[in-house]
């Protein structure tokens, strides 16, 4: 009966952003917030590990410039036991750098456990980094980009889909695994499962509960300028019959430079 | 005066062929049996849960007692089907005769004798011999049919089983050698009055009268024990078979009334706002033992019909649900103990999910089974867990965060309200005195063919001088599309904001043209604690044109057939103002062969709008067709679900030069 830890992310709904029709920026304030889609098939693997082998804690744990509570809430009607969470404004900027650094330190108020499960990166930086961070900083095996998962006594099996084949691989545990959207369909918590939630813990920290200064939060990387593509349509019309059509068309493509003649 | 001439007054001679003290022996051989049948009925009583079925039993019967005088003594659902009705008449009828028949020998014989009085004598006993050839003849009309039915057309929703055989035999043996012992008493006791047993008579001339009696005597009484035998055990094996429909059927229509009046309205298990917010509450059910009583009871009222599968949109579309199954299915776990889990290996989940809850099966079901109920109770279960694939969680997801299924932001709708606003219209608080609230609903707003019944419906109503608003920003959906889908907290947390609007408005009276909205805001929000004066556009358009405020000034050149939405017809009963309506405004109206209560979904109900399951058809495809077969060129639909699904349909069969498809309000408009 493992006790696994998952990471979770609360991401602005990037399906919702719009960009400003003049600076092409994303506007932020009309976009809602949501638990970041890949981490929520983490928390799903989690929770089938511990229903097929009977047993195990589930713990979230969370940070981001406001945790929001709700959102946590879902996660714990979801079936989480417990929830770990801190806020500060500065992790706006966190980088994957400061991300695992924060995280692992959530992690070691966790209490016991034999597994990390991250999505593989998040809904909106798509860095790919805190997972295998994560199993740097604590000296553990690190399975990624996982679409299925046998847990046994004290060794995982993860698949990888890759472009060519299956990539099967072993490790032991504790040990740190990153997971794909194909590894299950989340499940959905019902409103009275979200109210009946409102009984589990959730553990809010301050940076120095942690043993954690702001410069600690300080990003590796910083974000310079994020703007949407423009793209916009030609519209041009060809007319005439199909044969004619086709050699405008070919003519175009070749223009383009998209093919030779 | 006699009508028998003779010299003798005919009665009843009984036992009179059998030894002496047959009768003493027939009664301690039938001990078992009775026993068996006493403890069956007692262990069917225990399973449905006997303390709250005494409890539930004396309560509002006036009531209950016309359901069960209309639908189980008068059977006036079952005879609503020509073949199976005339047969189940006829066996019904004749059986009930043969019993009392029965009963009457038993209280001539075993009471009154002993008495020493008799009313099984003179003219009445003529009348009664009479009467039994007469109904035994209807009885054994029925049966003919039956086998027809069964074994020579096999009427496809008739399901072969040995149980259901079985019994058949055992009945027609008790028929036929009911006749030939009474063929064979008149051969060897002939009597004056034995032409007034005309079957039995007859069949005693067939007989060879007055021919070696010692072997008739022996094969009457060989006949006798075995008739008796195998009556004794029918009525033994009723409380372990099919035959137990005899008194559960009466008892399901009896307690049918604790069912909800309209399938267009679902339970209400909790109040979400009065609820602590640290209750544990369970929805819906996944096991027969956390059914009802009424529920469990109704399960054994099931007769394998097949009615409700007949009906079924999703059963003809080539779903995996078949109503009759499931509730057969549910029947069976029962009888197994009750305790198993349903989506471990009694149902399957798609199963539940291709319900289009159109209520086509409840409107079919003869003896009042809601197989709708069972399948929405599943949903509950199903949906309380979580247990949704990726659509039908994503539709939550909208709901939950957009209000709407739809899943566009508010912001998707502030055009559409602009251009409304140019058309003259006002929103509630700009025009609190409004007598209308004009509800639009979430198809209507965000589907931009959809809009068009909102475009028609304000030019009719402008036309007409109606006070009129709308909500504008502050419509939301009403939840039904998560009710349906089983998730009871969300439809409630919905159905309590826009309460919440309702209230703070001041309305009570709504115009609408969606008929989910329009069942959802009628009957289940009184439940939340709002009782709303609800109007169809279709009613508003039709009481328009009768107090001559809308005037059509010339028919528009269409022939036009209706589709009666299944929310608004079968689960509201609005049926012949869309009628009145497109009468007036159209050269004709034609009908489709399943018209009014009985039309077939278009497959969009029930949530199944928002997410895929598998099937061979299309439910909008089969419905179509038959709209294409009445050589309609106009489809008339009444909700704005329709219209999408038929437009699809429309498209898939190629029928985009055959028919048009209107909304009523489309079809006025044009008119005016």
């Amino acid at each position: 009966m493992p006790d696994i830890v998952v990471c979770l992310k609360q991401t602005v709904d990037i399906y919702q952003l719009k960009p400003h029709p003049e600076t092409l920026e994303p506007q932020f304030s009309q976009a809602q917030s949501k638990i970041s889609d890949f981490d929520l098939n983490a928390l799903e693997e989690a929770l089938r590990i511990r229903e097929k082998h009977g047993g195990g804690r589930v713990v979230a744990v969370s940070a981001g410039p406001s945790v929001n509570q709700l959102l946590i809430r879902e996660i714990l009607a979801m079936g989480a036991d417990e929830a770990h969470i801190i806020s500060h404004p500065l992790m706006a900027s966190a980088d994957g750098y400061v991300t695992a650094k924060v995280l692992s330190k959530l992690i070691s108020k966790a209490g016991r456990w034999d597994l990390i499960l991250c999505g593989e990166a998040s809904l909106d930086n798509s860095d790919y980094q805190t997972g295998p961070r994560l199993a740097e900083i604590f000296h553990l095996p690190h399975l990624a980009y996982v679409s299925r998962l046998e847990i046994s006594e004290r060794s995982i099996r993860a698949w990888k889909v890759m472009e060519d084949g299956v990539h099967v691989a072993e490790c032991s545990l504790p040990a740190v695994v990153t997971v794909g959207l194909e590894i299950n369909t989340p499940r959905l918590p019902s409103l009275l499962m979200i109210r009946a939630a409102s009984k589990k813990p959730i553990h809010e920290y301050k940076l120095a509960d942690l043993g954690l200064g702001e410069d600690d939060l300080k990003p590796y990387v910083q974000l310079l300028e994020l703007k949407a593509l423009k793209v916009e349509r030609r519209r041009q019309k060809l007319e005439g019959t199909p044969e004619e059509l086709a050699s405008k068309l070919a003519d175009i493509i070749v223009e383009e430079g998209l093919a030779r003649r | 005066m006699s009508a028998c001439s003779g010299l003798e007054t005919p009665f009843r001679e009984t036992y009179t062929i059998m030894p002496t003290g047959t009768d003493l022996v027939m009664y301690i051989v039938l001990l078992p049996f009775a026993a068996l049948f006493i403890y069956g009925i007692y262990r069917r009583m225990r399973y449905y849960g006997l303390r709250d079925f005494w409890g539930e039993l004396f309560m509002d019967m006036p009531t209950r007692l016309g359901l069960a005088v209309r639908y189980a003594l008068l059977q006036r659902k079952v005879v609503s089907e020509r073949r199976a009705g005339i047969m189940h008449t006829a066996i019904y009828s004749g059986a009930i005769a043969l019993f009392i028949g029965t009963a009457l020998v038993f209280i001539d014989y075993d009471i009154l004798r002993l008495l020493g009085g008799s009313i099984l004598r003179g003219d009445f006993y003529l009348v009664y011999e009479f009467g039994l050839d007469l109904m035994g003849l209807a009885f054994t009309a029925g049966l003919c049919i039956l086998l027809y039915r069964r074994f020579v057309v096999r009427e496809e929703r008739l399901r072969p089983k040995l149980e259901y055989s079985l019994t058949i035999a055992g009945i027609i043996f008790i028929a036929v050698s009911g006749y030939v012992l009474e063929g064979l008493r008149h051969s060897i006791q002939p009597r004056d009055w034995s032409g007034w047993s005309f079957v039995g008579n007859a069949l005693a001339s067939i007989m060879y009268r007055g021919g070696d009696l010692e072997t008739m005597v022996a094969v009457y009484r060989g006949l006798w024990w075995s008739h008796a035998i195998v009556a004794f055990t029918m009525v033994a094996l009723i409380p372990y078979t099919n035959l137990l429909h005899i008194f559960t059927t009466v008892a399901n229509v009896y307690f049918s009334n604790m069912r909800p009046t309209t399938p267009g309205k679902m339970s209400t298990p909790f109040r979400l706002d009065q609820l602590e917010p640290t209750d544990e509450i369970k929805v819906g059910a996944r096991r027969v033992s956390e059914l009802n009583w009424r529920q469990r009871l109704g399960l054994d009222a099931c007769t394998d019909c097949g009615r409700c599968e007949a009906a079924c949109p999703a059963y003809a579309a080539g779903t995996p649900l078949s109503p009759r199954m499931v509730v057969q299915k549910l029947k069976g776990e029962m009888w197994n103990g009750g305790g198993k889990d349903f989506f471990d290996g009694v149902l399957d989940e798609e199963e539940v999910w291709a319900c289009t809850t159109c209520a086509a099966c409840v409107e079919a079901c003869p003896v009042l089974i809601s197989p709708l109920e069972y399948i929405l109770e599943a949903r509950r279960a199903l949906t309380l867990e979580g247990r949704l694939e990726k659509k039908k969680s994503t539709m939550l997801m909208n709901l939950a965060r957009f209000q709407n299924p739809y899943g566009l932001p508010q912001s998707e709708k502030a055009g559409f309200i602009e251009e409304l606003r140019a058309m003259g219209v006002s929103t509630i608080s700009e025009k609190p005195d409004a007598e209308y609230l004009y509800w639009i609903g979430c198809a209507s707003t965000y589907d931009s063919r959809s809009r068009e019944i909102v475009r028609s419906m304000v030019r009719i109503l402008m036309a007409a001088g109606v006070s009129f608003a709308i909500l504008g920003e502050e419509e939301s959906c009403t939840g039904d599309p998560a009710r349906r889908i089983g998730e009871e907290g969300r439809f409630q947390e919905m159905a309590l904001a826009n309460i919440e609007t309702f209230k703070r408005h001041n309305i009570r009276r709504i115009l609408v043209h969606c008929p989910h909205c329009y069942n959802t805001l009628k009957n289940e929000y009184s439940d939340l604690g709002i009782e709303l004066t609800m109007i169809h556009h279709s009613q508003l358009i039709g009481q328009l044109m009768r107090e001559g405020r809308l005037k059509i000034r010339k028919p528009i050149g269409i022939k036009v057939t209706l589709h009666d939405s299944c929310y608004l017809g079968r689960m509201n009963n609005i049926l012949e103002e869309p009628r009145l309506v497109l009468s007036g405004s159209t050269q004709g109206l034609v009908e489709m062969r399943r018209v009014g209560r009985r039309s077939f979904c278009c497959g969009a109900g029930g949530s199944t709008y928002w997410y895929e399951v598998p099937r061979r058809e299309r439910e909008s495809v089969i419905r179509l067709r038959e709209a294409v077969d009445t050589g309609a060129d106009t489809l008339a639909v009444e909700c704005p679900y329709c219209l999408q699904m038929f437009n699809d349909a429309v498209r898939i069969s190629g029928y985009e030069e055959r028919i048009k498809l209107r909304d009523i309000a489309e079809i006025v408009a044009e008119a005016l």
